[in-house]
C-alpha cells in the first residue's frame, strides 16, 4: 500500500487502454463481418470466378437471372413477374413474383405476431397471475427448429400444407418468441403501472391508454421485434421446405435454388438481392412504424 | 376544486388491513399531508381517492356526490407521481394537453390551457422538448402541469419529492407550497418525509397500520401529539418551527 503512488496520479488502465481497445475490437469485428458482404456484392457483377478473385467485370447477367429477366430452364426457371400496380397507358409496376410473395408472407407472419405477441408480452411484464411461468415458457417454446414444427404442423393440420396461409401461420408461430422477448423487455423497462395510472387519471379509458400511451411508448421494442421476426421469417428455410409444395416459392427456397448448383457469381447475386430486400424492408418498417405510432398518438 | 371526504373506508388485502375505518375530510382548497412509516396505508388512501382501489367498506365523496365506484378516468383527480411517469413519446406540451384531449376539450382551449400552465410553472421554454431531456425538477413541474390541465377536483401528490437531491428539494418545496397556496387547490400530499409534510401542508394526517392516529395542523401535531407514536414520528430534524407557528397564527 505504502509503495503506491497517490491515487489521483494513477490513471486507471481501463481508462488508458479501454477506449482504444473497444474501438479496435469494434473496427475489426465490423470489418470481419462486412468483408464477405462486400466481396459477395462485388462478385455478383463478375462473369466468372475461377480462383479467389472474380473476373470479367462488369456484367448484369447474374442479376438478370435471379430477378427472372433472363431466359432460364429447368430447376433454375424463374417464376416471372407480378403486376403490383397497373398504370394507365399500358404501363405497370412489376416486381419479381417470388420476391413479392416472400416479402408478403413474412409480413403476414409479423402482423400476426404483433396482434398476438404484444398483448402477451404486456401481460407477462405488467401483471402477476397464476400460470404466468407457463405463459412465459409457452411463449418461447416455438424456438424449436423449423423442421420439427413443420412436421408437426403437417400432421396436425393437413389442410394447411402447401398453402400460403399455412406458411404465414407457421412463420408467425416460429418467430413469435423473438417478438415476445423484444417487446417484453421494452415493457419491463417502462414504469408501466404509473404510466397507465397517469393516463387513466387524465381521463383515458383502459383501451385508449393501451393504444395511445403504452404501445407508442414501447415502439422501439415493437419495431425491433417486427424487424427481427420479418428477417428471420423471410430466411426460414426448413419450415418453408417442408410445408411448401409448388407454385411461387418462398424466398428461402429461391435462395437455395440459386445457391446450390450455381457458379459463385450467380449465387452472389441471389444473396446480394436478399441483403437488399432485408435492408429495404427494415428501413420501410422503421419509417412506417414511426409514422404509424405518431398517427395513433395524435388525434 | 371540491371538498373530498373519506367515510369509514376499510380495505384489506388478504389478511393485511391497508385501511382500517379511515374517515377524513379535505375541505375545498386545503392541502392535507398523509404521513406515516412505509406500509401504514398512506399510498392505499391516495389510490382509493384516485379510483385505483375500491374500498371493501365505506365511501369516497367529491363534494356531495359519491364516487366510490366511479372508474379513475371519470373522477377528474390529478395525479403526480414520484417518478412523474411522463409520456416519453410526447413533447412537454403534448403531455400537458393529453388530459384535456381525453376530456374532449377543443384544440383552441387546449392550447390556451397549455400556455397558461407552462407559464404558471415557469417552463414555457420547455414546450417542445422531450421529457427524457429534462432534469428531475423540470420533469416534476411538467407532471404537475399535466395533472392541473384537467382542472381536477383534487390534486393527488404521491411522494413528489422523493429521489430529488436535498438542495433541489428545498427549492421545489417552497415553490410547490406557493403554487398550492396560489391555486387554492384541494390536495392530498402523501409522503414518508414528516419534515416535508409539515412544511407543505395545511393539515397532517398521521397513519399507522392502516388507521389514522391523528389529524391536525402541523403545529398541533407537533406540539400536541395525540399519542406516543405521533410524538416520536414527528420529532425529527429539519422541521421549520417558525413556519409551523406562522401557519398556526
Amino acid at each position: 500500500m505504502s509503495a503506491d503512488a497517490p491515487a489521483e496520479r494513477r490513471v486507471a488502465p481501463s481508462r488508458r487502454f479501454g477506449r482504444a481497445a473497444v474501438v479496435t475490437v469494434l473496427a475489426a469485428t465490423v470489418a470481419f463481418l462486412i468483408l464477405p458482404v462486400a466481396y459477395t456484392f462485388v462478385g455478383s457483377f463478375a462473369a466468372r470466378m475461377t480462383g479467389v478473385v472474380p473476373e470479367g467485370f462488369v456484367t448484369l447477367e447474374n442479376w438478370r437471372v435471379v430477378l427472372g429477366l433472363a431466359d432460364t430452364i429447368g430447376s433454375q426457371r424463374s417464376m416471372g413477374w407480378t403486376t403490383v400496380v397497373a398504370l394507365p397507358g399500358g404501363l405497370a409496376v412489376q416486381v419479381p413474383a417470388e420476391l413479392a410473395f416472400s416479402v408478403a408472407l413474412a409480413l403476414g407472419g409479423v402482423a400476426i405476431n404483433l396482434v398476438v405477441g404484444v398483448p402477451i408480452a404486456y401481460a407477462v411484464a405488467r401483471y402477476d397471475f397464476r400460470g404466468k411461468e407457463w405463459v412465459d415458457a409457452f411463449s418461447v417454446l416455438p424456438l424449436v427448429p423449423g423442421v420439427v414444427l413443420g412436421v408437426a404442423f403437417l400432421r396436425a393440420y393437413p389442410d394447411l400444407s402447401a398453402t400460403s396461409f399455412g406458411l404465414v401461420v407457421g412463420y408467425s408461430l416460429l418467430k413469435a418468441p423473438f417478438m415476445v422477448m423484444a417487446v417484453r423487455s421494452e415493457f419491463e423497462s417502462m414504469d408501466l403501472r404509473r404510466i397507465e395510472e397517469s393516463a387513466r387519471s387524465l381521463g383515458a379509458s383502459w383501451p385508449r391508454t393501451f393504444l395511445t400511451v403504452v404501445v407508442p411508448q414501447a415502439r422501439s421494442g415493437i419495431l425491433a421485434g417486427a424487424v427481427v421476426c420479418w428477417t428471420l421469417a423471410a430466411a426460414e428455410f426448413n419450415f418453408s421446405y417442408i410445408v411448401y409444395a409448388k407454385g411461387t416459392q418462398p424466398l428461402a427456397l429461391f435462395l437455395q435454388r440459386h445457391i446450390s448448383n450455381s457458379a459463385f457469381p450467380k449465387a452472389a447475386a441471389a444473396v446480394s438481392l436478399f441483403f437488399c430486400i432485408v435492408v429495404a424492408v427494415t428501413v420501410a418498417l422503421q419509417r412506417l412504424g414511426n409514422r404509424g405510432f405518431d398517427a395513433i398518438g395524435g388525434d | 376544486m371540491a371538498r373530498v371526504t373519506l367515510d369509514s373506508v376499510t380495505k384489506a388485502y388478504g389478511s393485511t388491513t391497508a385501511m382500517d375505518d379511515v374517515s377524513v375530510a379535505v375541505p375545498d382548497g386545503e392541502t392535507l399531508g398523509v404521513v406515516g412509516p412505509s406500509g401504514c396505508g398512506k399510498t392505499t388512501t391516495l389510490r382509493t381517492v384516485a379510483g385505483f382501489e375500491t374500498p371493501d367498506a365505506g365511501g369516497v365523496y367529491f363534494d356531495d356526490s359519491e364516487v366510490t365506484h366511479v372508474p379513475p378516468e371519470n373522477r377528474n383527480a390529478g395525479l403526480v407521481f414520484q417518478s412523474y411517469a411522463l409520456f416519453e413519446h410526447m413533447t412537454v406540451a403534448e403531455n400537458v394537453a393529453f388530459g384535456p384531449r381525453m376530456h374532449g376539450v377543443g384544440r383552441e382551449e387546449r392550447e390556451r390551457r397549455v400556455d397558461e400552465l407552462l407559464e404558471l410553472l415557469d417552463i414555457a421554454e420547455l414546450r417542445d422538448r422531450d421529457p427524457a431531456s429534462l432534469s428531475g425538477g423540470q420533469q416534476q413541474r411538467v407532471g404537475v402541469a399535466r395533472a392541473l390541465a384537467i382542472e381536477p377536483e383534487i390534486l393527488l401528490l404521491d411522494e413528489p419529492m422523493t429521489g430529488l437531491d436535498a438542495k433541489l428539494k428545498a427549492r421545489l418545496r417552497s415553490e410547490l407550497r406557493d403554487l398550492l397556496d396560489r391555486l387554492d387547490v384541494t390536495a392530498l400530499y402523501v409522503t414518508h418525509d414528516q419534515a416535508e409534510a409539515m412544511s407543505m401542508c395545511d393539515r397532517i394526517a398521521v397513519m399507522r397500520g392502516g388507521a389514522l392516529e391523528q389529524v391536525g395542523s402541523p403545529a398541533e401535531v407537533y406540539h400536541e401529539p395525540a399519542s406516543e407514536f405521533v410524538a416520536e414520528f414527528v420529532a425529527v430534524d429539519g422541521i421549520d418551527l417558525d413556519f409551523l407557528d406562522a401557519r398556526r397564527a
